[in-house]
């Protein structure tokens, strides 16, 4: 037991600082580096996306409240003058209570009501956005984010955040910080309860669980990360639109359930995975921008058949029929010994 | 004041009335049956004792508290708890999960506990887990506590109901049909239990059950309800002597011919 637990504390330190050096090993090169910030961020956005389907419903609107976070970060440090920091934490907070406002009549509802109620929501923000010019720049967009304020940190000295290389030390440490939050509260009583809602929830009830009250907390947790992904990206982007197509549309929703599902969404390192192997993949297919829609579809339905778990559960997969193939041996080593015997005096 | 009251209580759905001006009461320590044909509301009483379902109208005052419009779960803290017809279980926990799941009210859990478990956290965690045991001693799945509760046979899978609603440490206990299908072997057992829970620790049940071998071994006052009303009230033998009662079940002998 404390070995396995060493074994995976040291891999983990070993990809922390792998993460960390990953700049100075791709020696600075600029295109590497923002594609993996941008997938950095959104792996925060996948899991706040699956923090919700712990309880087994659909958030469609996860986006809307990452769009909550990018334009309430640009503006507070733009129109308010807040520090970056500051301001990624309000609006964290600001997208967990707007989530804890519209979760008591959303989370009422459970299923494909939830997701079109999520998805018409996320809708809703983008076209405020969109279209209040004064606020946000319209249809125009809001332009000239400043970088995130510089840092002055001990042997080190002044860190400039105007470039995505160092940027991205900023991406990476808040994703991982997320991220471990959300690890812990996965393995604690509060996803026990979770899952008993998820289970059964009218026996949760009975039991004494307010069973609403920890749906919106679920809920408000997901957005808080969500929100807190908008503003890494608005820093990261330092211009923003709202219009169908950018990041803020449906197509991306779509796109990050489809991370979820490709990475499987049992495992925590699902959303992990299917992220960076799809963003990935969409990189390398650059060449064939037009089909990348097709190629990415085609990969999630072939994931489905082949691997419902998702590549994340591809070990256990593999493992579970290595297992299976191990028990009928037997049987298919005497079917080989007649064979040859048969085959023998002919 | 009664240990349960139920005044004039209606519940329609749509245009039918399924609950029509009930009047009940039970007094603490009793096992009180409730009983009827098919669709004469017996559940829908239950459920809104239990708060699954609010009624149209009428109060439902429980140890003097008027509990007519509570949630379901503040009905548990004040401790009321169901088990109910379907067996509700947790289906992705094991046998002993689901009965921490029911021990909520007393898990005790702090925030904190989400980054870092003291000793003394790690302490009441074990203490809950004891309990969680004892409780399944006692309805005799001690050693199933490790498998999938839903691969248990329905007569275990009740016993485990059972021991999830005394989780709460219930004052009340609400069963609905706690002895349909099983066995003989296994309702002797489940009588035996609930009777033994009443002894021991004093819990007051009301049970609807169409067993009427269990209700009359059981219960020391039942209920009879058709069509959503009040049709008489006794001990069960009064009851299922009454001609009124045997018409409602098996039809006037009139009809027969």
């Amino acid at each position: 037991m404390i070995r396995n637990k060493i074994a995976k504390l040291s891999g983990l330190a070993a990809i922390v600082v792998l993460l960390l050096f990953l700049p100075t090993m791709l020696s600075g090169n600029q295109y590497l580096v923002s594609v993996l910030s941008l997938a950095a961020i959104n792996i925060l956005l996948v899991a706040s996306l699956r923090n919700v389907f712990l309880m087994d419903q659909i958030s469609l609107g996860q986006v809307g409240f990452s769009l909550i976070g990018s334009y309430g970060g640009a503006l507070l440090v733009m129109k308010a003058g807040l520090n970056f920091w500051a301001a990624l934490v309000l609006c964290g907070l600001l997208s967990a209570v707007v989530a804890l406002l519209l979760g008591y009549p959303f989370l009422k509802v459970r299923g494909i009501y939830f997701a079109i109620l999520t998805l018409m929501t996320a809708e809703a923000f983008r076209l405020v956005a969109y279209y209040w010019r004064e606020l946000t720049g319209g249809t125009l967009g809001l332009v000239n984010i400043p970088p995130a304020s510089p840092m002055t940190l001990p042997f080190i000295g002044t860190i400039k955040f105007d470039i995505v290389t160092n940027y991205y030390y900023i991406v990476i440490i808040v994703v991982l910080i997320c991220l471990f939050i959300l690890y812990l509260l996965e393995r604690s009583h509060v996803n026990f309860r979770w899952r008993a809602i998820k289970d059964a929830d009218e026996l949760a009830l009975s039991v004494g669980i307010n069973v609403i009250w920890y749906k919106m907390m679920n809920f408000a947790i997901a957005c808080f990360f969500a929100g807190i992904s908008g503003v890494l990206f608005a820093f990261f982007q330092r211009n923003l639109s709202a219009d169908g197509g950018s990041r803020f549309g449906i197509t991306m929703s779509i796109y990050l359930l489809v991370y979820m599902v490709v990475g499987g969404h049992k495992h925590f390192t699902g959303p992990i995975i299917g992220t960076l192997v799809l963003t990935i993949i969409s990189e390398l297919i650059r060449p064939m921008q037009n089909y990348k829609d097709m190629v990415i579809g085609l990969i999630a339905i072939l994931v489905m058949i082949f691997m419902p778990n998702g590549l994340s559960g591809l070990p256990s997969q593999i493992r579970d029929w290595w297992q299976q193939r191990r028990s009928l041996r037997p049987t298919s080593e005497i079917a080989q010994g007649s064979d040859k015997e048969t085959v023998g005096p002919s | 004041m009664a240990f349960l009251e139920i005044h004039n209580l209606d519940k329609y759905f749509g245009g039918l009335a399924a609950v029509n001006n009930l009047d009940m009461n039970v007094e603490q320590g009793e096992i009180a049956g409730l009983i009827g044909p098919n669709g004469a509301g017996k559940s829908t009483v239950l459920n809104m004792v239990g708060g699954t379902l609010l009624p149209t109208k009428g109060a439902i005052f429980f140890q003097g508290e008027n509990i007519t419009n509570y949630p379901a779960y503040r009905r548990a803290r004040l401790g009321i708890a169901r088990v109910f017809q379907r067996n509700a279980l947790f289906r992705s926990m094991t046998t002993i999960e689901n009965v921490l799941a029911a021990s909520y009210l007393h898990s005790n859990k702090r925030f904190t506990e989400i980054f870092l478990k003291s000793a003394a956290d790690l302490k009441r965690e074990k203490t809950l887990y004891d309990r969680a045991m004892e409780l399944l001693s006692f309805v005799g799945l001690q050693k199933q506590a490790n498998e999938m509760a839903t691969s248990l046979p329905h007569g275990n899978q009740r016993a485990l109901c059972v021991a999830m609603a005394l989780a709460s440490e219930p004052k009340l206990l609400l069963l609905d049909e706690p002895v349909t299908g099983m066995n003989a072997e296994e309702i002797a057992a489940m009588m035996g239990m609930i009777k033994s829970l009443r002894d021991s620790k004093g819990i007051t049940s009301i049970v609807v059950e169409h067993n009427m071998r269990a209700v009359l071994g059981l219960c020391e006052h039942t209920v009879v309800l058709n069509y959503g009303k009040k049709m008489m009230e006794g001990t069960p033998r009064e009851c299922v002597d009454d001609p009124r009662v045997i018409e409602a079940y098996l039809g006037a002998e009139t009809d027969v011919i």
